[in-house]
Parts: C-alpha cells; sequence; structure tokens
C-alpha cells in the first residue's frame, strides 16, 4: 500500500507541475511585479527542480507534514483534518443506505426472479446508475427542502442535515449494489449445495440468510468498497450541492486557487482511505470464504493437507473394513 | 462465455446476426438505442431543429417558465433553454464517445499486452494501473482537468484518462483466460505472429465484455464531464454542455427549478439509454450470463 | 402398505423455448427395507423423479403435472411446504450427484450436518455436534476433522460426508441420485460398499439412481429400467437380469456393456440417440431405435404389460402374450 501511495503521490506531483497556472500571480493577484512573484516563488518553493520538490514533499509526508496552504498559511494536514470527519460520516452514512437498501432489494429480487418485483426494482435501479447525483441532490432540494421544507438544504451540522445528502449519494449507491447484489445471488441460488439445504428441510428464510446470503457476499461487499471510494471522490462534487463543509469541498477551492499543497493533500487523504478501506475489505474475504483463509495462511497449512492427503487412503480403507 | 465465443469466432458475420437478433428482442435496449439515435440526429442537425441559436440573448423575455416561443422557457439571459439543449447535445455526446475511445485505445492496448506478455512488463503496467485506480476515478479526473485546464479537449482527456484503467483490466483478465485455450495453443503452434495472433485472435474474443463497458462508459464519461462543469471545471460557458447549464443554473434554481431540471433530464435520459443499450449487448453477446 | 408408492407422475420444464417431458407417467412401487434401481441415461428423467419425490423440482419451469406420491399412506403432494420440509431430510433425505458441489463451501462440516440433525431431532447443540461427530465416524472420517471446511476433503470424502447428513436423522427412505458417478473408480467401489453396509445396518429403504448395472446388481432388490421419462421395464433384480422377456430397450442396454465370461470383439451399442425430450414421437418413444417396431409402434404408445408375477414391460410386443 505504502509505495502505492508513493505512486499516487508521484502522480499527483507530475500532473501539478504540468499544470500551465501559476500560484504566484493567483495569490498576490495581477498588480504583483515581476520581483514580488519571483520572491514568492522563491519562497513557495516552487523554482526547485520537480525531483528536489518531490523528495522535499515525501520527507516531509512521511513526518506527517503535507505542506502550508497558500490561502490561510495554515499546515495543509490541519486544515484537512478538521474537515475529514465530515466527508467521513456523509460517505459513510451514504454508504450505509446504500448497503441495506442495494442488497435487500437485490435479494428480494434474486429470490423472486423475474416476478413484477424483480423488474420494478431491476427498471429502478437501472434509473439509479443513469441519474447524475448532483442533479438527484439538487431535486431533492427542490422537492423536500424548498418544496416541502422538511429538511434544511445544506451545511451538515446535525441528523436533520445529514438526512438529504446521504439518502442522495445513498441511493445511487444502492442502485449499484443492488445490480451487484442481484447477479451474485442468481449465481448462488442455482448451485448445487442450495438445493442440498432445501432437502435437509430447511426453511426458505435460512436458505437465503444462512446458505446464498453467505455465498454470494464477497462480489457484494466488493462492490461496497467501490461505491466508499466513489463516495469519498464524489465528496467533492456532492459537497458542492449540500454545501457540506468537508474535503471535497475544501479540494473545490483549493484548484479555483492554485493551492496545490491542499490539492495534493485533499487527493492523497482520499486515495489513502480509499485505499484503507479496500484493505479491510481484503480482509474480510478471509471471514467470508475459507478457502480465502488457507490461501492466505500459506505453507503451513499446505504442508497439512498433504499430509492429510497421504493419511486419506488408508482411512478409506479402515472404513471399508 | 469463453467456449461459446469460441465456437463462434471462425464465422464472426452469423454471430453479428445473432447478437443483434437476440438485442432485437430486448425491447428496453432497443428503446435505448433509438433514443441515442435521436440525440445524434439532434446534435448533428441542431442549427436546423433548434430555434434560436445558443448564444442569442434576449433580455425582453428572461426567465420563462413555459410559453409558445420556448417551450422549456429561458433563462436569466433569456437564451432559449431547448435550443441550448440541443447544441449541448453535440458537446455532451462528443465528450462521451471520444472520451470512451480514448479510454478504450490506451486501456486497451495497455491491457493487451500486460495480458499478452505478461512477465515484468505486466507487473510494470499493472502496478501502475494500481496506482492509478487508488485515485477515485473522479478525483482522478478532476485533477487532471485542473492540472491541463478548462476546455472542451481538455475534459475529454481528462475523463478518458480516468477510465484507462478500467478498460485496461478488463482486456487483461479476459486475455488471460482466452490465452490458456487451445486454439491459442494452436495458432502459436503453427507459427503465427503475436500481433497476427491478439489481432485475429485474442482481441475479437475478448471483445464482448469491452464493448459493453464502453457501451456503459458513455453514460459514465457523460456524467463525470458534467460533474466536473457542475464544480466550475471543465466545459466553461456560454458552451452549452449540459452539466454546465445546470451549473449555471443552480443560482436560480431555488425559484426557477426548470433551469437544472431540463439539463439534468437530458442527461439522465442519454445515460440511461447508454446504460439500456450495454445491458442489452450484455444479454444479447453471451445469453448464458442473462439475468 | 407400501412405503413409497408413485402413480401416474407426470412432470414436465415448461421453458420458453418449448416443453421438455421430463417425467411421463410414471408407477412405482417401494415397499420397506427394498432397494429400487433406476437405469437409463442421462436426461432419461431418474433426477427429476427423485426432485420430484423431494418435491424440489426447480419451480419454474418444472411442474408437476399428474400424478400422486404416496409416502406411508400419505400423498406429498397435498402436504403443506411446512409439513414436508419435516419430511425432507428427516423422513426421507437425498443424496446428490456431485460431492464437489453439494456441500456449502462456507460451513464448516460440523455446521452442515448439525443443521439437519437440530431440523428434525430435538437435541441440545452440544448433543448435535455430538451426534454429528457419530455419523462422520460411521462413514469413516475421523471426527477431529469436523472443523474443517469441505474445501479440505477429497471428493470421496466429500461424498461420505453428504451421506453422513442424509443419514443423520435415519430416514425411512434414503434416494441416492448417482451417489459414485463424480468419483474415481477406486473410490466408488468404496463408497458402494459402505453405503450397503450402512443401509443393511440402518435398514433404511433406498432409491439408488445409476446407470452403472453393476452397482445395481450389487445393490438392489427391484429395478426399473427408464427411457425417455418412461419406466419401460420394471422387475426384480432377477427378472431383469435373468429373466426371459425383455423390452427392447432393456437388451440394448445389456449388449452395451462388456461381459468378462463372453469373449467379444465389439460391444454392441443401442443405435441411434435418445429422442428430444421436448418432442417425442407420437407412438413408442423407443420406436425410432428398436428394431422390432412395426407400423402400430408408430403411432400407438404401448401400456405396461405383466409377463411374470411383478415384472412390467412396456412393448407392444407383449401385448398378447401377457
Amino acid at each position: 500500500m505504502i509505495p502505492v501511495m508513493l505512486g499516487v503521490v508521484l502522480v499527483i506531483f507530475v500532473m501539478l507541475s504540468l499544470s500551465p497556472g501559476d500560484p504566484a500571480v493567483q495569490m498576490l493577484g495581477p498588480d504583483a511585479t515581476p520581483e514580488q512573484l519571483e520572491e514568492l516563488r522563491d519562497d513557495l518553493g516552487l523554482n526547485d527542480p520537480f525531483l528536489v520538490r518531490y523528495v522535499k514533499y515525501v520527507w516531509n509526508l512521511l513526518h506527517g507534514d503535507l505542506g502550508t496552504s497558500y490561502t490561510t498559511k495554515q499546515p495543509v494536514a490541519k486544515e484537512i483534518f478538521e474537515r475529514f470527519p465530515t466527508t467521513l460520516l456523509f460517505t459513510t452514512l451514504a454508504c450505509i443506505v446504500g448497503a441495506i437498501v442495494g442488497i435487500l432489494f437485490g435479494i428480494v429480487s434474486a429470490v423472486k426472479q423475474y416476478t413484477w418485483f424483480d423488474n420494478v426494482s431491476r427498471v429502478i435501479a437501472l434509473i439509479g446508475i443513469s441519474v447524475p447525483s448532483f442533479w438527484l441532490g439538487l431535486m431533492f432540494i427542490i422537492w423536500f427542502s424548498v418544496g416541502l421544507g422538511w429538511f434544511p438544504s445544506s451545511g451538515f451540522y446535525g441528523p436533520k442535515y445529514w438526512v438529504l445528502p446521504s439518502l442522495t449519494v445513498g441511493l445511487v449507491q444502492a442502485s449499484n449494489v443492488m445490480r451487484q447484489t442481484r447477479s451474485a445471488m442468481l449465481d448462488v441460488v442455482r448451485q448445487d449445495y442450495i438445493r442440498t439445504a432445501r432437502a435437509k428441510g430447511q426453511s426458505e428464510m435460512k436458505v437465503i440468510f444462512s446458505h446464498e446470503l453467505p455465498n454470494a457476499l464477497i462480489p457484494i461487499v466488493t462492490v461496497l468498497g467501490m461505491q466508499f471510494g466513489r463516495g469519498m471522490g464524489g465528496s467533492i462534487i456532492s459537497e458542492q450541492v449540500f454545501a457540506i463543509p468537508g474535503i471535497g469541498m475544501l479540494m473545490t477551492n483549493a484548484i479555483g486557487n492554485l493551492n496545490y499543497p491542499v490539492v495534493q493533500g485533499g487527493v492523497l487523504v482520499i486515495a489513502l482511505s480509499f485505499s484503507i478501506v479496500n484493505l479491510l475489505i481484503d480482509i474480510l474475504y478471509a471471514f467470508i470464504d475459507p478457502r480465502i483463509k488457507s490461501l492466505y495462511s500459506g505453507k503451513k497449512r499446505v504442508r497439512k493437507t498433504k499430509n492429510e492427503f497421504v493419511r486419506e487412503p488408508g482411512k478409506e480403507s479402515a472404513a471399508n473394513g | 462465455m469463453a467456449n461459446n465465443t469460441v465456437k463462434a469466432a471462425p464465422k464472426k458475420n452469423s454471430q453479428a446476426k445473432e447478437v443483434w437478433r437476440r438485442f432485437k428482442k430486448n425491447k428496453l435496449a432497443v428503446a435505448g438505442l433509438v433514443i441515442i439515435f435521436i440525440l445524434i440526429i439532434a446534435a448533428i442537425l441542431a442549427p436546423v431543429i433548434a430555434p434560436y441559436g445558443y448564444d442569442d440573448q434576449d433580455y425582453s423575455a428572461t426567465l420563462i417558465r413555459f410559453s409558445k416561443e420556448h417551450l422549456l422557457g429561458t433563462d436569466n439571459l433569456g437564451r432559449d433553454i431547448l435550443s441550448r439543449l440541443l447544441y449541448g447535445s453535440r458537446v455532451s455526446l462528443t465528450i462521451g464517445f471520444i472520451s470512451v475511445g480514448i479510454g478504450l485505445v490506451i486501456g486497451g492496448l495497455v491491457g493487451a499486452i500486460s495480458g499478452y506478455y505478461g512477465g515484468v512488463l505486466d507487473d510494470i503496467l499493472m502496478r501502475i494501473v494500481d496506482i492509478i485506480m487508488a485515485i477515485p476515478s473522479i478525483i482522478l479526473a478532476i485533477s487532471i482537468c485542473a492540472a491541463l485546464g478548462p476546455g472542451l479537449i481538455n475534459t475529454m482527456i481528462a475523463v478518458g484518462i480516468s477510465s484507462i484503467p478500467n478498460y485496461a483490466r478488463i482486456l487483461r483478465s479476459s486475455i488471460l483466460s482466452i490465452k490458456q485455450q487451445e486454439f491459442v495453443e494452436a495458432a502459436t503452434a503453427i507459427g503465427a505472429s503475436d500481433a497476427r495472433i491478439i489481432a485475429k485472435h485474442i482481441i475479437p474474443n475478448s471483445l464482448s465484455g469491452l464493448i459493453v463497458q464502453a457501451s456503459m462508459g458513455v453514460g459514465r464519461a457523460i456524467i463525470s464531464a458534467a460533474s466536473m462543469s457542475f464544480v466550475g471545471l471543465g466545459i466553461q460557458p456560454p458552451n452549452p454542455e449540459w452539466g454546465a447549464m445546470l451549473s449555471f443554473g443552480r443560482t436560480y434554481f431555488r425559484d426557477y427549478g426548470y433551469m437544472v431540471l431540463y439539463p439534468g433530464l437530458f442527461i439522465f435520459i442519454a445515460v440511461l439509454s447508454m446504460n439500456l443499450i450495454g445491458d442489452g449487448l450484455r444479454d444479447a453477446l453471451d445469453p448464458r450470463l442473462k439475468r | 402398505m407400501s412405503l413409497l408408492d408413485i402413480k401416474n407422475l407426470t412432470i414436465h420444464y415448461e421453458t420458453d423455448a418449448g416443453c421438455v417431458e421430463a417425467v411421463n407417467d410414471v408407477n412405482l412401487k417401494l415397499e420397506k427395507g427394498e432397494t429400487l434401481g433406476l437405469v437409463g441415461e442421462t436426461g432419461a428423467g431418474k433426477t427429476t423423479i427423485a426432485l420430484g419425490i423431494m418435491r424440489l423440482v426447480p419451480d419454474p419451469p418444472g411442474v408437476i403435472k399428474n400424478g400422486e406420491i404416496f409416502f406411508e399412506g400419505k400423498d406429498l403432494r397435498t402436504l403443506r411446504e411446512k409439513d414436508m420440509r419435516k419430511i425432507r431430510g428427516g423422513r426421507i433425505s437425498m443424496i446428490f450427484q456431485d460431492p464437489m458441489t453439494s456441500l456449502n463451501p462456507v460451513k464448516t462440516v460440523e455446521e452442515q450436518i448439525t443443521e439437519v440433525i437440530r431440523l428434525h431431532q430435538k437435541l441440545s447443540k452440544a448433543e448435535a455436534e455430538r451426534k454429528a461427530c457419530e455419523m462422520l465416524e460411521l462413514v469413516g472420517i475421523n471426527a477431529e476433522r469436523i472443523t474443517d471446511y469441505p474445501h479440505q476433503f477429497s471428493g470421496g470424502m466429500k461424498q461420505r460426508v453428504v451421506i453422513a447428513i442424509a443419514l443423520a436423522c435415519n430416514p425411512e427412505l434414503l434416494i441416492a441420485d448417482e451417489p459414485t458417478t463424480a468419483l474415481d473408480v477406486t473410490i466408488q467401489a468404496q463408497v458402494i460398499e459402505m453405503m450397503i453396509k450402512l443401509k443393511n445396518d440402518l435398514q433404511t429403504s433406498m432409491i439408488l439412481i445409476t446407470h452403472d448395472l453393476g452397482v445395481v446388481a450389487e445393490m438392489c432388490d427391484k429395478v426399473g429400467i427408464m427411457y425417455a421419462g418412461e419406466i419401460v421395464e420394471y422387475g426384480t433384480l432377477e427378472d431383469i437380469f435373468d429373466g426371459e422377456q425383455h423390452h427392447p430397450y432393456t437388451v440394448g442396454l445389456f449388449g452395451a456393456i462388456p461381459n468378462l465370461d463372453v469373449e467379444t470383439d465389439r460391444l454392441t451399442p443401442i443405435e441411434g440417440l435418445m429422442p428430444d425430450p421436448m418432442n417425442l414421437p407420437e407412438g413408442c418413444n423407443f420406436c425410432p431405435r428398436c428394431k422390432y417396431a412395426d407400423e402400430h409402434c408408430k403411432t400407438a404408445n404401448p401400456v405396461s404389460h405383466e409377463v411374470g408375477e411383478g415384472h412390467f414391460i412396456k412393448c407392444h410386443r407383449f401385448a398378447k402374450e401377457g
């Protein structure tokens, strides 16, 4: 993961250094003299060669220093981590909505394949993945906030404020989750071991929730991880819609001001949290599927299976005796 | 999946016909295709069919909700929204198709090389893909756009590049599975060159996944571009890209909701149509996957 | 009263492409303690009968069109789903064809055996676990391995686990659907031997579905020969293996297996293929492949004729004699 993160820093660094904009001009305005500009560029380290800047940045990064914001002169790390909880809460709430709605509808849809319920939910999910979330957000504001006055349209200061943003992003995510859940469940429902479970006299509910769902969980969890990443990334858009003071908002402003340290920091933090979630999901795989677990436990496991293999013929014949 | 395509490989034409026959049965997918065709025609004929120019301002007729002259109303500068939407379909559809083209060509190339040659090259390319994938694609696109500056071409490049990993991975994994099949071994055994094997055997057989992804990718690209315009990057006013119109209408949306309703509706319909086509293609290309 | 009495069972799969007549007008009887062998080619409808008894025919597309399935005098088809569940796994249990895919990969063997025990017997968790260990030992697997997952077992051992699950509640009737087809030949023999032993020990009645006539000879009391969804010949083991009179298909089946006592250069396979179950012939289903077929066979579907006590053959040739 660390090499990937260094790579992310490099990618962002290369991109921003290719940028035609000049932060010094942006900061001092058009009236600044060339000398003032040059001095500021020196101060910001913009005149150093690319490699020097990169190594400096990574070195500082390893010490927890993400640089200093051009506009506020505050440490970027501080600015970001003041806002990070808001974005994390927002993304998590949306993911929870997405997971609950998506998984439930996906399961019912798969179990009742080709019924009216299935057809209707498939169409709704297709609509859900086609709708631009920022537009959906604006429509929700028009209906539920401006029209009905049920929820506030901007800010993120309490449960009442959370509803519209989480629903907007959550429902779009739910559509993706629903489609994945449905197809994963459909793969599982025709498996022989499901028939075995029914042949034991197990009830339909138990068959669904204790046999089918656990086997369909890996693709579902994978898509949930992806949705989390998309939610973090999408915060840059959705925080605009609902005026949520999170990282996304910080970054949009920073991009406008050519405030590169903040842009870099923001991208890095979002990429890092996405990677951490993916790592957690990889670990989760092992708990979901014992076959993956035994792959992880490595050589010890292999040796044991070999012993079993050697022992087995003896046992088979013992059974016959 | 492999079996199916393998069997059909020698008779390409009849396979395409068969796919079309199955695709036709899916009414929703056909509807999607028809809508996209209408939008494309509208985009081409925009100067002919649009009642006004996209930047014709009429200060005597601002913020009209609906009138005989302005079916979808006018904005605060008195521009006819319907006309702007029709012109906008040129921009949005171009972005959608071209950026998918960029992603498809570069991503496809990376995936093909990576999957076919394997080894160190594969390792390096896939590490790069991993790095790019660690950045959520919208953030990547926005960063690229921030670096390159706004504008139509830059937007297409940004959206295109951010979709490269997706196509690279799809093609790579399908090549890996096809490479193991006997007809590829057979081709190698009779001394076919790498380029020939990739072009004649591997690409046709891994195409179906790519086609489906690409058709849905057009929809995603339209949304991405619109999102970027929405936060003020990407396409700039007065260019009537749908997302830019939405962004512009935001200032007035509490009182004049139609200014954001219609552009969003157009984005939604275009994306929905592409997704319908994608779903239909997936079922048509591999009926056994039908769900 | 017979343990199982199937009357006029007809099962169709109704798909978009057409109607598959998987099982047509089948009559079967099984007495307590007996083993019935159902023999036939792939696609003859053997598994569908088994699923029909369990009421597990996938619906859609499967539909039980007609017939009764009496189990100890009660028609299983009229039972409520709740009561049927008590029978499934408890009084009638089933072993499926492919042990590789019949066990849930994410549950331990213990969970999978105790599941059926807890469903049908009022035992505490600890008692159920003890019983599960006993069952595992019974099928010849060390009880220590009970906490392992299916992927840690070989194919033969998996089938033993499946058998342990099926026998865990002492069912009156065990349906074994090609229990050894997916296994290596050496393992096949071991599993068969174990099944014979367990069947005798536990006094379980059994329906054995197979296309291996050798296995039938070893295990069965009664044999039904199936062709294209119908029982074409039914009788005791002696009737089928040593009897004088046979359905032409039965003759063909026996002609297609090598005989160690007689020197043969070539086996004599049955000419032709089984008819498309979506489009069965108008008359006798076997008619297109039958060397005795005449005009009558092409138009009229024969009924079963009793050629000896309890020996039925569904062929026009036995009409006059019967």
